[in-house]
């Protein structure tokens, strides 16, 4: 149902611009954005192709708000420009108001009309269209949400899960060539979350809407996103499928958002880092301050390794996480091990690193930009 | 910004100008006047009118800080009888305008009055000269009559000050062995004060802007020099010179309710818990607490509202309803129903500009727009009277000189200056009222009709008003009453013989004719009723939250 929709030119689209022909790209290109002499965006640049899914991903106050706002056009770049479909609808001497741009979006908080009920919110944007094919859209789009039961209920009378289903709905009525989304499970308890999650990806899907989602949650960002944006900031960290952002993160920075590792502090020389875990590569200047960061999923035990005492093990379901000290290490390792190794509290093990499971990052790599600035 | 979006910044700064334009007007109009005038007037008018006018706004000050300090700690601190019906009925003297009380009390107190008939019966004097009264049209009687109307802006201010202070502040003295009233003294009084400065100031305004009681008890305020330069001497330069006098104070009022205010939010920003619980009073002490409570209530309100509707039943039986009376309700009713359409876009206006682009210039705009409550009515008309009346020679020419017709005084003659005057001095009311409902309506609620293909008007149509209803009925109620009650500027701008209620009962006390006022009086102090009501509502409603 939606996706014929998002093919459809409807009425109140076709006077003002192009008719969307299904989806659309995106694209950013060197946006910047400051607040009372701050730079909350500096130079950031990405492009969603036509129907992906791009999740902008940050800690707060990382700018990825003031992006979103920025692509609605509900605030006004300092330089740069956005297109959707190639059209500049922000550049410099060129705006193109929100409500012509042909944008969705879901707000953190839903945003419902507290005053209409279920179908008249999710109609509000179907101007211009006639009033049968408005309810049919508005109906179609509620059951796809699988809110249809609750067309007549008035938004206050409704859970948050219910809400944000038809926040969505309302959203993707008017066949917006991007949809944008705020954060939009983070009211949800975690339960309700994943559930909802699921769904609304599944009607994103269908519908081959380009989406921009915003969130600080990198587990999130791994579930929904064709691929990530990583600000730091307000600068473009890192750009890659959640995959390459796990594989490879280009910073200390960036392998700290997704996951937990064992940083050892070196300092490289010859291109090598010496640790108490083994010598890796280091491609960096002689002297320079570097992380040897190890995945919990690197270590093995196997004769022959480095002894280690075990100081505790914690069973997770299908795998068990040992904290472990090894001499020469002021702080134990954390490892995740398969279950089933029959050892007790206190023993000596021995353990060997799958270098495929080590990185190592200049240190200046973690502090923010903005510290080092100043 | 948008187009809309400037159309209504350009709306705003011209709100605003026509705001500034008759403060603007009498400053010139006082300069241009002749200054061979001055050593008369300083000789002469200004020092009894000045002295009278600060001895009773001192008086007035000091009374309305005692009755409403007072009652507000009565009925917070203490559990009696009656307490709950006095916590709202404090509030009713709001309903009655200062020249209503002086009207009603002149009679009431008159030598043959039912006051003084009744003091000579119960002692047994048959002769009215033979009964020791205090001289009634006088300078202490009028302190006391306006305090007892204008104390429910301290007691209202106040009131809600010690609703917001910490019990376990005034449990901590107490266990520091501090008694009741040590506790008032010195913990519960000294956090009010910026409450009281507050309310104080605005008491002290409506003081001010008093014209009516000054003159049915002979009271030379400058309020009534002013006046009566314009009116009987026709000397506008002499008026604006006066009046600017005048704003003097008007500017320390209001730097006193700014201080006031900053530091209100201060003291309550610092403490947030638990509400004090009124202590419970036994035997006599509850009665005395009741009678004591009542006084404000009885003086301000029920005494001079009952004289008002047994005349007015007297009358009604006596003659029916006088068809002038009928015509100057209808003129009151119209010319107050257009002043709240003209305040409440015009709030509307403002309020909206000051959402949408939040900032110094927008809250510089808002400031002005709001001055006007502060100009006191004469003062107002008299600024205004200038640029109307050039505004009128202009209109006039033209319109003879371009289409050879005579029209007169369009503006002033219309009612149009009135309705203008109306609407600069209650702005601040509806702009308030406006901004307050719409700070509810999230800003995500605006961005989503945003994006969903509305402009900020149509926004602004669709969304924010049809959510602040409540807000904006109650903003055009209050304006509407306030325009209804409006004394001095009406007096001064009204077109030649229109007369509105309170002007005819001012033409007639001020005669010393006693015929429809009574009925005029009682339908100002019922319509001035439901704003009172309207606040009791909304108190009550805060303190549940």
């Amino acid at each position: 149902m939606p996706r014929s929709d998002a093919a459809m030119p409807t009425a109140s689209r076709a006077g003002r611009f192009e008719v969307p022909s299904g989806a659309t790209t995106l694209t950013i290109d060197a946006l910047r954005r400051r607040y009372d002499g701050r730079t909350v965006l500096d130079a950031v640049s990405f492009e969603a192709a036509a129907g992906e899914t791009l999740c902008v991903l940050g800690h707060s106050g990382c700018g990825k708000t003031t992006l979103l706002r920025l692509v609605a056009g509900l605030e006004v770049p300092d330089g740069g420009r956005v297109l959707i479909g190639g059209e500049e609808v922000s550049a410099p001497g060129r705006l193109v108001p929100p409500e012509r741009r042909g944008v969705g979006l879901v707000f953190q908080d839903y945003a419902l009309f507290p005053h209409r009920d279920v179908l008249d919110n999710v109609r509000f944007g179907l101007r211009g269209v006639p009033r049968e094919r408005a309810d049919a859209i508005a109906r179609g789009l509620l059951d796809t949400v699988g809110m249809a039961a609750h067309a007549h209920a008035y938004p206050h009378t409704l859970s948050g899960g219910e809400q944000q289903r038809v926040a969505l709905a309302r959203a993707l009525a008017p066949s917006p060539r991007v949809l944008l989304m705020d954060e939009p499970f983070s009211n949800l308890d975690r339960r309700m979350r994943d559930r909802v999650r699921d769904e609304t990806m599944d009607v994103l899907r269908t519908a081959a809407t380009t989406t921009l989602v915003v969130t600080h949650d990198p587990e999130e960002a791994m579930r929904i996103a064709d691929r990530i944006v990583l600000l730091r900031d307000g600068r473009v960290e890192q750009i890659g499928t959640p995959q390459a952002l796990w594989d490879e993160p280009v910073s200390l920075f960036a392998a700290r958002f997704f996951a937990d590792w064992n940083e050892l502090p070196a300092t490289s020389t010859g291109g090598r880092v010496e640790t108490p875990l083994g010598t890796f590569a280091a491609p960096f200047a002689d002297g320079t301050r570097v992380r040897a960061c190890i995945r919990p999923q690197a270590f093995r035990i196997d004769a022959g390794g480095m002894p280690a005492r075990v100081l505790a093990r914690l069973p997770l379901g299908d795998s068990e996480q040992w904290r472990v000290a090894v001499d020469g290490l002021s702080a134990p390792l954390v490892l995740r091990l398969a279950p089933g190794h029959d050892v007790a509290d206190g023993a000596l093990v021995a353990l060997r690193v799958d270098a495929g499971g080590v990185r190592v990052y200049p240190e200046s790599d973690s502090t923010p930009r903005q510290e080092t600035s100043r | 910004m948008s187009r809309d979006g400037r159309g209504a910044w350009i709306a705003s700064l011209a709100i605003a100008a026509l705001v500034l334009a008759p403060v603007v007007a009498l400053v010139v109009e006082a300069l241009r006047g002749d200054a061979s005038l001055w050593p008369h007037l300083l000789a002469n008018v200004l020092p009894p009118t000045v002295f009278d006018t600060l001895a009773m706004l001192g008086g007035v000050g000091v009374l309305v800080i005692v009755l409403g300090t007072g009652s507000a700690w009565l009925v917070t601190a203490w559990e009696f009888p009656g307490r709950r019906v006095l916590d709202w009925a404090l509030l009713l003297p709001l309903a009655v305008p200062t020249y209503i009380v002086a009207y009603a009390y002149v009679d009431l107190l008159h030598p043959l009055g039912p006051v003084q008939g009744g003091l000579r019966a119960m002692l047994g004097i048959a002769n009215p000269r033979d009964l020791w009264f205090p001289e009634v049209r006088s300078l202490p009687s009028a302190i006391v009559l306006l305090g007892f109307v204008l104390y429910p802006y301290v007691y209202l201010s106040v009131r809600a000050m010690f609703l917001l202070q910490s019990a376990s502040l005034l449990d901590a003295a107490r266990s520091l062995g501090h008694g009741g009233t040590s506790v008032f003294l010195r913990v519960a009084l000294p956090l009010a004060r910026p409450a009281i400065a507050v309310g104080t100031a605005l008491a002290l305004m409506e003081a001010l802007n008093d014209i009516g009681a000054s003159e049915f008890l002979g009271v030379r305020t400058l309020t009534i020099s002013i006046y009566s330069t314009w009116v009987n001497r026709a000397d506008l330069a002499g008026a604006a010179q006066i009046a600017l006098a005048m704003l003097v104070v008007v500017v320390a009022l209001l730097l006193v309710e700014r201080h006031g205010r900053r530091r209100q939010r201060y003291a309550v920003a610092a403490q947030r818990s638990r509400r004090m619980a009124p202590r419970r009073l036994g035997g006599v002490a509850r009665w005395i607490a009741l009678g004591l409570g009542s006084v404000p209530v009885v003086v301000g309100f029920v005494a001079p509202t009952a004289y008002l509707v047994f005349e007015t039943v007297k009358r009604v039986r006596f003659a029916g309803l006088p068809p002038a009376l009928l015509e100057a309700g209808l003129t009151t009713l119209w010319l107050a129903t257009l002043a709240t359409l003209v305040t409440v876009l015009a709030g509307i206006v403002i309020a909206w500009c000051v959402r949408q682009r939040p900032g110094v210039a927008s809250r510089a705009v808002e400031r002005i727009a709001g001055l006007g409550y502060a100009i006191p009515g004469t003062v107002l008309a008299i600024g205004l009277l200038g640029p109307v009346g050039a505004l009128d020679e202009w209109l006039g020419d033209t319109l003879e000189a371009t289409f050879g017709i005579v029209v007169g005084l369009v503006v002033l003659g219309s009612g149009a200056a009135l309705v203008l005057a109306y609407s600069v001095r209650f702005l601040a009311v509806s702009v308030g009222g406006i901004e307050s409902g719409l700070a509810r309506v999230p800003p995500s609620l605006d961005q989503a009709a945003r994006t969903l293909g509305r402009t900020p008007s149509q926004t602004l149509w669709q969304v924010d008003l049809p959510l602040i209803r409540p807000a904006l009925a109650a903003a055009a109620l209050l304006v509407f009453v306030d325009c209804m009650k409006e004394l001095p500027a009406t007096l001064l701008l009204r077109p030649l013989n229109v007369e509105t209620l309170a002007t005819r009962l001012y033409g007639e006390a001020a005669r010393g004719t006693y015929e429809e006022g009574a009925i005029a009086a009682l339908v100002i102090v019922l319509a001035g009723l439901l704003p009172v009501i309207l606040l009791a509502r909304v108190g009550r409603a805060r303190a549940v939250d």
